[in-house]
């Protein structure tokens, strides 16, 4: 599984997103508002899960802006972080 | 009156420049000698006098005019106070900080705990000069806060040339907030959190009982210490004196841990906050500044309220 689907999987599943699938979701459809509709408490259960499942940890409100623009920033924020892991 | 909550100053940037101005030049006294007239003049202003009114006329009800007005002088010049001792701290580091009952030890043991910590305060006594306790603490302090771009009050920290300063999470988008607070908390930092005031941009709120009336507070201290099982510390600081301050740890808050939204589960913790403003105020009435109308009307008493 590659690492946007693995994402998608995580997001649905740990976010409780029930009347979504993990093929629903677009790659580059903003997380929050518009889009997957995700909201500030959904931001804390995003940061656990980067934590959880991939052991990467957002530094501050730049790079939570930055990496939760989209499905497909995220994924390049989690593939940068192991990189320099 | 004004029932909308603002972090602007009422004075310029050239008056707050002239109290800077006095402090480096002469030192304190003179500043605060120059506070009474200056919040004198402010205090005829129905503005201003109607700013203080929500909490004035609740903490001490049946007030005539003339009663009404020096209590709204006296909460003023309280407040002006603290400004100035903030100030005086960021340019001279002239300040002390009293821990009467050893809560800065108890606080390093929470920390310790290495789940982060939460200080949940409020805006009374001289909250601004006490971050420099959390400083003294040995881990990074985030502080969050909403600020106004024509803001020209400054942190003590601001004042202060170089320096390490905490970090500043503003609320004004909710969700990298949110987002940077779990990551702070996740990695063993501390975050404060002003508990007594739901920002316009607050999503998550908690509405509780308060001098007679029900507010709104921020669910979100309350929400991430149950979800991450961090401790939640409640910490006011009171104003002794000019440069005087007693940094004082109230309560420790441990919510239950959670992994869904329940926010009704966490009102019985907002109260508990309440409880430790309602016995501040008790204490010190005129250190308590909440400058509009944080009561909600009758209609808007449904709660916990969502505004997503």
């Amino acid at each position: 599984m590659d690492l946007k689907s693995e994402l998608k999987k995580y997001l649905v599943e740990d976010l409780h997103l029930e009347d979504l699938s993990p093929e629903e979701i677009e790659d580059a459809a903003p997380l929050f508002g518009e889009g997957l509709g995700l909201d500030s408490l959904d931001a804390v259960e995003l940061v656990v899960l980067l934590q959880k499942r991939f052991s990467v940890l957002i530094k501050d409100m730049e790079e939570a802006r930055e990496a939760f623009g989209s499905v497909d920033r995220l994924a390049a924020f989690i593939a940068e972080r192991r990189a320099q892991a | 009156m004004s029932s909308q909550w603002s972090s602007r100053s009422l004075g310029s940037r050239f008056q707050h420049q002239i109290f800077y101005r006095l402090i480096s030049l002469f030192g304190p006294g003179p500043a605060y000698w120059l506070l009474h007239p200056v919040v004198f003049y402010y205090s005829l202003r129905p503005d201003v006098f109607g700013r203080s009114r929500p909490y004035l006329s609740r903490r001490f009800p049946g007030d005539r005019r003339l009663a009404a007005w020096r209590r709204a002088f006296r909460l003023n010049l309280e407040f002006g106070r603290v400004l100035l001792d903030r100030a005086v701290l960021g340019l001279t580091g002239t300040f002390s900080l009293e821990d009467p009952h050893n809560g800065a030890a108890r606080l390093r043991q929470l920390s310790a705990e290495g789940r982060g910590l939460i200080i949940l305060t409020a805006h009374a006594g001289a909250w601004q000069s006490g971050f420099g306790w959390l400083e003294g603490l040995g881990r990074p302090v985030n502080i969050v806060q909403k600020r106004q771009d024509l803001d020209v009050d400054r942190h003590f920290f601001e004042h202060r040339p170089g320096g390490p300063a905490p970090k500043i999470i503003d609320t004004a988008r909710p969700s990298e907030a949110l987002a940077a607070m779990s990551a702070a908390l996740l990695a063993g930092e501390l975050v404060c959190v002003m508990g007594d005031r739901a920002g316009p941009a607050e999503a998550f709120t908690l509405t509780v009982p308060f001098l007679g009336g029900e507010i709104r507070l921020p669910a979100a201290p309350y929400y991430l210490a149950a979800r991450l099982s961090a401790p939640l510390a409640v910490v006011l600081t009171r104003r002794l004196g000019p440069g005087r301050v007693a940094g004082e740890l109230r309560r420790v808050i441990r919510p239950r841990p959670a992994s869904g939204r329940d926010l009704e589960s966490l009102r019985p913790y907002a109260q508990d906050f309440v409880q430790v403003l309602n016995e501040f105020i008790e204490e010190e009435p005129y250190q308590f500044f909440n400058f509009y109308d944080m009561w909600l009307n009758k209609e808007k008493k449904n709660g916990p309220e969502e505004r997503a």
